[in-house]
């Protein structure tokens, strides 16, 4: 599973403009423990290994334990050990990232309405598209992560 | 049929960091009717109002046929697109589509055969930023300016 090509040498342009967005969505507010929460799980259901790797390290390094880490996956069946935001969050991560499928119904969106005021959710699915376009970027390109990246030194 | 809430008046520097991703597509050289071709195959597939009623009249206005306007959701059994089409629209499938499956290698060396690695790269760009896109016009709901 080698990496196919490396975009962020045959596409700087486009790389720094995607960092924008990512930046805009940084310091929108948002908790950034609930933003990289949104980003793993998010990176957990489209798959991407290189995605997976960096949003667990961040939030290692922000101090969630890996009992919460290991249940981010499965988090409706593990509700005690995340907040209110923490689940109206992941819950709109899933349909808005399953999008095809779910077309986002009005339950979901009542559901999240309840929890975040407007502005807060136009940012938290600016953080879930774009992390559906990161995780594209880096899946079909097979980024290699970190972690591979130090074992194969 | 009614807007949820208004990304651009909401959140108007976010709005303006996609539109800069969106300039950059534009400009990166890959031929504008093959980019809508692909917005409108990907808009589709993830069922983007808005954004299926924005890319038609922008396919017309950079050249796409209306045969290949109205068989983009069945361009694998329609003739009417050219090899370097199939390739992007394949690829166009497979990048979105995801959901733990991975883009394969088959697609990938049809893709290869077409473009070269900085228009897969810049291709692969415009995908992601349309599937961004959607989402927010899906998520907020917001209605087709018809």
């Amino acid at each position: 599973m080698s990496q196919r090509l490396d975009y962020t040498k045959t596409s700087p342009g486009g790389v720094k403009a995607f960092a924008s967005v990512y930046g805009y969505v940084m310091q929108s507010g948002l908790d950034d423990i609930l933003v990289d929460l949104v980003y793993l799980r998010v990176s957990q259901i489209n798959g991407c290994a290189y995605c997976l790797d960096m949003h667990t390290r961040d939030l290692i390094k922000k101090g969630i334990k890996v009992e919460k880490l290991a249940l981010v996956q499965v988090w409706q069946e593990a509700a005690g050990l995340f907040s209110d935001r923490e689940r109206a969050a992941l819950a709109w991560a899933e349909t808005v990232t399953r999008v095809a499928q779910t077309g986002v119904p009005d339950a979901e969106f009542e559901a999240a309405n309840r929890i975040f005021n407007e502005k807060e959710l136009a940012d938290l699915t600016m953080a879930i598209g774009l992390m559906n376009a990161y995780n594209r970027l880096a899946i079909s390109f097979r980024r290699t992560p970190e972690a591979v990246l130090a074992a194969e030194a | 049929m009614e807007q949820r809430f208004d990304i651009s008046k909401l959140i108007p520097e976010g709005y303006k960091a996609m539109y800069a991703l969106h300039t950059y597509v534009q400009g990166a050289g890959l031929d504008l009717g093959l980019l809508e071709l692909v917005r409108l195959r990907v808009s589709k597939t993830n069922g983007c109002g808005f954004c299926v009623a924005m890319h038609i009249p922008l396919a017309r206005k950079y050249g796409v046929t209306e045969h290949q306007i109205h068989l983009v959701s069945t361009w694998k059994e329609s003739p009417v697109f050219s090899a370097r089409e199939r390739a992007a629209l394949a690829w166009a499938d497979a990048v979105t589509a995801l959901g733990g499956q991975e883009v394969p290698d088959k697609v990938y060396e049809q893709v290869k055969a077409e473009f070269t690695p900085e228009e897969i790269a810049n291709l692969t760009l415009c995908i992601g930023e349309i599937n961004t896109w959607n989402r927010l016009m899906i998520a907020s709901r917001t209605p087709p300016a018809l």
